[in-house]
């Protein structure tokens, strides 16, 4: 049985900082997402719509793109920009999420409260250092994606909203590899990486590896190893090697951990390739 | 608190709770098109347009709806006025059970839209939110486009299906009786098959049939489509209280007390049952005939629980909140005992004993968890094994997997104004429910009535009398109305699936490829109950061992029990588990003996004529000798493999692709031979009456379950009875009005149901002849029933409306009226052919399926467009069967897949190409000729797609789900 008692949907910041930041009381905000608990579970007293609070929106600046905390993961599946830039993984991260009615009620704060059902849209993010916006009243702050999902909910303090997720435009190329049971069904898992090349020297590399260690998380290590080097197979081959080693998964039904731990490395390979090919494309 | 939105157009305003859905706030205000299918959004059941977006309202707080615009199915089209999506989607068979129809209807709104001309992918993505069970989403992609060329305005040709010829004879003399000849039969666009027909001495016979053969729209397709209170929650009762059940958190325990003071004190709650409330009567839960198969091993309560999810308490309250919140005042002392979960260990010496109660009945051997044993044989198998000249031995695994029909088990209890019990219940068998809860309640059979509605799929999960017990005991304890509904998890944790298997198949053959000896030894795992076990276990015998020619055969099986949820009947009923081991095993030997797969299985396949010899051994009801009467296996071969472009097998270049070395492709068949219901049991009755204008009122016991059985029968009253459809009004699964039928199972509806309405829909002809005769001042000798009317030699006619005035009204008032049952020891198999084609990744074992292909000989279809739709639904089950779907549990013996988003059922979106095609024959002992259809779609996904990753990789998985890890670990092995 739910614990709702209330619902508040406040129409600006002031009131929704003042809700949140009630004392003695649970109240949270509705975040739905890609894999959401029935209603009878979610456990917040009071439930604070913020809808009002204009937080659906795609904007883009010379900083990049600011997406609101409440636009949808469809949005994100049907945004031109998100097809055309980023070599596309956000479109494909986003409708790999979930069916398309969930995408419609699920939104990007949903996504980064409850990574459960949205390992990929993580992994774009984390791949593209994507900063995130916290919100109370007038007070904003950013963290980069990172640190917001390796804190997870211990981020905010109480009257805090996440806001908005900046991406930063890059000259960089990106390639998203996933294995699943079936073409719609949640990865088992999945790899995304960033390359920014001068000439095929790898200058920047981000490497991003959901299912193969309890969240989706960087692979510092890879990273490293990839990073002022020349791209070539045996370099492929070694930063496969090394995200299979590094990886702490846990196994389930869709794999096991020996499995999760040699696809990361596979995916690895494959995604790297992917983007080298890409970039020479 | 209030809210106000726009709802259909009108503002509207509603008083919800801020804990409330919206899905359950529209259904109160009576927006029943709004569907519960689970609570987690993932169905897609549930789905409005909230703004023009589809969005599921299970996971959305009523308050959020709150200055928004929502569009539901009633908002579409009021009154009787049809939108063209509607329109669209009936003309398509696109509805089955129509459970899920209002939802794909919207997001077919949704997209049309925004997209006039939209292409079949973005058909596939706008219904891949909403979860079928039952179409395979062939026909409901049809819809879509079909609807949005209705949007544009553009003239829509009818369905192109051609008229189904039947040598039937339509004349009034012993139309069942006569001669027997042999004849030609052409079925349209085959080849010919010979086919004993039994035809009429007398009369013009007809060379087409009208309706039978016809692709009829459904007759409960309107009232789905718009989404009308048509299913067993669709109402409600005053006074109704709500029920909710406790379950086991442990896989097998003793309760050694249940203490529900706290819960019973609070506010609201009007009962709280548990083992020491009800009485202790033992039974089987499966909705069998009478006597139900042994072992009884259930009671309504226990004081032990034997699975995770098993019964522990139900409570009934004033809202089903209060119920839930009862639920956790309830405290139960549990004696925690050892679990186990492996058959092969459940059966060990020392292992736990799962049913260790001194009043069970019929269990073969408690101490060592066996419930059950089957040994079947003919011939001298161990003979002909040591005799044979070459000899091969496999074997092969089947999981656990579950119906997953998008209606939960659901029923509403309560007494009728002369104190009869009223059970309206979405069940695939309503009589045995009405049989078999009789006792335990306490009540006669007369004072209780059963009322199947429509139901949201059964796929065998609602061949059970799984809640009715409960809801019932609650509305004895109160006196008031109780409605008992399971939550999706519910569904998972506690409702039924489907057995696994451990099948080891040996063979004796020639050295030219001639099956000598074939023995199926198999170990089924029943679970923590027996219900179903023997007979899916039996079932499993015949179909693995009655598809190939061969006289020594034999069945060793045991079924035994473990701490798991409960597996019961499936559509194919231990058929899947067996001809995946069977096709999978024929495929092994062919590659061995360097054969070509389908040259191997011609050469050994049963053919007209033929006997089964293992039906004289075994049967689900008892043996019954069985021979072919008709067989379309080489014309399903050819068409479903032309389909496929099977010839590329034989291309090796074709398995690799050059753009992607990483892949490899392949091709994989399998035969499939199923059954048609159960011989010597199964019966269904059929009343017919004439009404005043010459229609008729057609009642029935058969349970529609979305498979269309009321348009079939409804189709062959009307074939019979010379008038249109329309003409018929099909009423179907009142105990109290309806006649007898043991249900929907075992493939039987439209053989043994349809059986019954031709011989009670001729019977009912012979009296509008002798009527007419009377009018005409003439005999019946040579009179015509059709197009309303009779005719006589020599071209005089009356028409129906005026035979029923005159019956009714006019001299000798009659009612003309008829009642017919049928059985039949008879149970002619369908033949079919299954192709898969594949791509595996074989640096990540993912095997993605491209396309699948299917021909079926189930006789004369009464129906194409349901059959061919029986079939395509059947493929897609059976596809998730094959690659993807499992029931998988946790060490202590908890389910892991509680939800459909990791239990995963394919969606629109994800589905490779189906081509489904039927394969007209004659079978002689079926109605117009038509056997069944229902069940053996599912049998062939499984071992096609495994021979077919034979194919593509050399690697040969022997058990399923055929998941990307297990054909990685497979591959790296064979390096």
């Amino acid at each position: 049985m739910s614990a709702i008692k209330e619902y508040y949907r406040p129409e600006d910041w002031k009131s929704a900082a003042e809700i949140l930041g009630r004392p003695g009381v649970k109240t949270a905000p509705i975040l739905v997402s890609t894999k959401p608990s029935p209603v009878e579970k979610w456990d917040m007293e009071t439930a604070v719509d913020l809808s009002r609070l204009g937080l659906d929106y795609i904007k883009e600046d010379e900083q990049g793109i600011h997406i609101g905390a409440l636009t949808t993961v469809q949005t994100l599946v049907d945004t031109p920009i998100f097809s055309t830039k980023f070599n596309g993984i956000f479109h494909l991260a986003a409708k790999h999420a979930a069916t398309g009615g969930l995408r419609n009620v699920a939104t990007m704060a949903g996504v980064l409260n409850d990574l459960s059902g949205s390992g990929e849209i993580a992994l774009t993010l984390l791949a593209s250092d994507a900063v995130v916006y916290i919100r109370k009243d007038q007070s904003i702050r950013t963290q980069p994606i990172a640190g917001f999902l390796a804190e997870g909910k211990q981020n905010l303090t109480a009257g805090e909203v996440l806001a908005e997720i900046r991406i930063p435009f890059s000259d960089g190329v990106f390639a998203l590899e996933r294995v699943a049971r079936t073409p719609a069904d949640q990865e088992i898992v999945a790899v995304v990486v960033f390359l920014l090349l001068s000439g095929s020297q790898i200058t920047k590399a981000r490497v991003a590896i959901s299912g193969a260690s309890p969240q989706p998380m960087r692979f510092l290590a890879v990273e490293q190893a990839l990073e002022k080097q020349e791209f070539s197979s045996s370099l492929v081959e070694k930063a496969a090697e090394i995200a299979t080693r590094e990886a702490k998964p846990i196994g389930d039904f869709r794999g096991s951990a020996e499995y999760r731990a040699a696809m990361a490395g596979t995916l690895t390979r494959r995604a790297l390739l992917k983007a080298w090919n890409l970039k020479a494309g | 608190m209030l809210i106000r939105f726009e709802l259909n157009k009108k503002q509207t305003e509603l008083e919800v709770a801020a804990s409330e859905t919206l899905l359950d706030a529209l259904r109160k205000a009576g927006f029943w098109s709004v569907k519960h299918g689970c609570e987690t959004g993932e169905c897609g059941a549930c789905s409005v347009l909230m703004d023009g977006k589809l969005i599921p309202t299970c996971i959305m707080l009523a308050a959020q709806a709150d200055g928004h615009e929502i569009l539901t199915t009633e908002g579409l089209a009021e009154g009787q006025d049809i939108h063209p999506i509607q329109k669209a989607f009936i003309e398509s068979g696109a509805i089955q059970c129509g459970y899920c129809t209002p939802a794909m209807i919207l997001a077919t709104k949704a997209l049309l839209d925004k997209e006039k001309y939209p292409s079949l992918e973005q058909a596939r993505e706008a219904l891949g939110p909403t979860l079928c069970r039952c179409t395979g989403y062939v026909r409901p992609l049809e819809g879509v486009l079909r609807a949005a060329a209705y949007l544009r305005g553009e003239e829509v040709p009818p369905l192109n299906v051609k008229p189904i010829p039947v040598e039937a004879v339509f004349g009034p003399i012993s139309p069942a009786s006569g001669p027997t000849e042999e004849s030609g039969f052409e079925p349209s666009g085959g080849v010919a098959t010979t086919t004993r027909i039994t035809t009429a001495p007398t009369l013009t016979a007809q060379d087409t049939t009208v309706v039978v053969g016809a692709p009829e729209t459904k007759v409960d397709a309107v009232k789905l489509a718009k989404g009308r209170a048509a299913f067993t929650d669709d109402m409600t009762r005053p006074g109704m209280l709500y029920a909710a059940m406790l379950t086991s958190p442990y896989a097998h325990a003793r309760i050694r007390n249940i203490d529900t003071s706290k819960a019973r004190a609070l506010p609201g709650v009007r009962a709280v049952l548990t083992y020491k409330d009800v009485p202790r009567v033992i039974y089987a839960s499966g909705g069998q005939s009478y006597p139900n198969p042994k072992p009884w091993d259930q009671v309504s309560l226990d004081n032990k629980v034997r699975f995770v999810g098993d019964r522990v308490a139900v409570v009934a309250a004033d809202t089903l909140e209060i119920a839930k919140e009862a639920l956790k005042l309830i405290e139960v002392d549990y004696e925690v005992l050892p679990a186990v979960f492996d058959p092969e260990e459940s059966i060990k010496d020392g292992a736990p004993v799962i049913h260790d109660e001194p009043d069970a009945v019929g269990i073969y051997d408690a101490q060592h968890n066996i419930s059950a044993t089957i040994l079947a044989q003919t011939g001298d198998v161990d003979k002909a094994l040591a005799e044979a000249e070459i000899r091969f031995e496999r074997t092969y695994r089947t999981q656990q997997v579950q119906q997953s029909s998008i209606e939960p088990h659901i029923c509403i209890t309560y007494w009728d104004e002369d104190d009869r019990l009223v059970i309206r219940t979405s069940t695939q068998v309503p009589y045995h429910v009405r049989r078999m809860i009789a006792p335990l309640i306490g009540l006669p059979v007369s004072r209780i009535r059963v009322v199947k509605p429509r139901i949201g799929g059964g796929f065998g999960g609602k061949q059970e009398m799984l809640i009715e017990d409960l809801a019932a005991h609650l509305t004895i304890a109160t006196g008031r109305p109780v409605r008992l509904e399971y939550t999706r998890e519910q569904e998972f944790t506690s409702a039924r699936s489907r057995h696994p298997f451990k099948i080891t198949f040996r063979a004796g053959l020639t050295k030219d490829g001639k099956l000598q000896a074939l023995e199926m030894v198999a170990i089924e795992d029943t679970g923590a109950y027996g219900v179903h076990g023997v007979t899916v276990c039996s079932v499993a015998g015949l179909r693995g061992l009655s598809t190939y020619k061969c006289e020594n055969v034999r069945f060793d099986a045991k079924i035994v029990y473990t701490n798991k949820p409960v597996p019961g009947a499936f559509r194919g009923y231990g058929g899947p588990q067996a001809l995946f081991a069977l096709e999978s095993f024929m495929d092994e030997i062919a590659h061995e003996l360097k054969m070509d797969p389908i040259e191997f299985r011609m050469n050994n396949v049963v053919r007209l004529g033929d006997s089964i010899p293992i039906a004289t051994a075994l049967g689900e009801g008892g043996p019954v000798p069985q021979v072919i009467r008709s067989w379309g296996l080489a014309e399903c071969i050819e068409r479903a493999g032309n389909a496929i472009n099977w010839e590329r097998v034989k291309d090796p270049q074709w398995r690799f692709d050059p753009e992607r070395p990483n892949i490899r492709r392949g091709l994989g068949m399998a035969v499939l031979m199923h059954g048609t219901a159960i011989p010597g049991l199964d019966m269904g009755s059929a009343v017919i009456k004439m009404n005043d204008d010459g229609s008729f009122n057609l009642l029935v016991g058969a349970t529609d379950i979305g498979t269309g059985s009321d348009t079939i029968l409804g189709q062959i009253a009307a074939e019979t009875l010379g008038v249109p459809l329309s003409k018929v009004i099909v009423y179907s699964s009142d105990t109290d009005v309806t006649p007898f039928d043991v249900g929907a199972y075992a493939s039987s509806t439209t053989f043994i149901s349809g059986g019954a309405v031709k011989k009670c829909a001729e019977d009912v002809r012979n009296q509008i002849f002798e009527r007419a005769a009377l009018m005409l001042g003439t005999t019946t000798e040579g009179m015509i029933l059709r197009n309303e009317r009779v005719t006589t030699p020599d071209g005089r006619s009356v028409t129906l409306e005026e035979i029923a005035h005159h019956s009714l009204h006019t001299k000798d008032q009659q009612q003309i009226m008829a009642t017919a049952s049928h059985m039949s020891l008879q149970a002619p198999p369908p033949f079919g052919a299954q192709f898969a084609e594949i791509e595996v990744d074989i640096e990540t074992g993912q095997v993605t399926v491209k396309k699948l292909t299917i021909a079926v000989d189930c006789g004369t279809p009464i129906n194409p467009l349901t059959a061919v739709g029986q079939l395509e639904g059947a493929v897609a089950q059976a596809l998730g069967y094959a690659v993807s779907e499992e029931m998988a549990y946790d060490q202590s013996g908890s389910i892991q897949t509680r939800r459909f988003g990791d239990y995963h059922i394919f969606s629109a979106d994800e589905m490779p190409e189906i081509q489904a095609f039927l394969v007209p024959t004659y079978e002689p002992s079926g109605p117009y000729g038509a056997k069944a259809v229902g069940e053996i779609g599912i049998d062939g996904v499984a071992p096609a797609v495994a021979n077919a990753v034979y194919h593509a990789t050399g690697i040969r998985l022997r058990d399923i789900p055929i998941l990307p890890e297990k054909v990685w670990r497979a591959l790296h092995q064979s390096r």
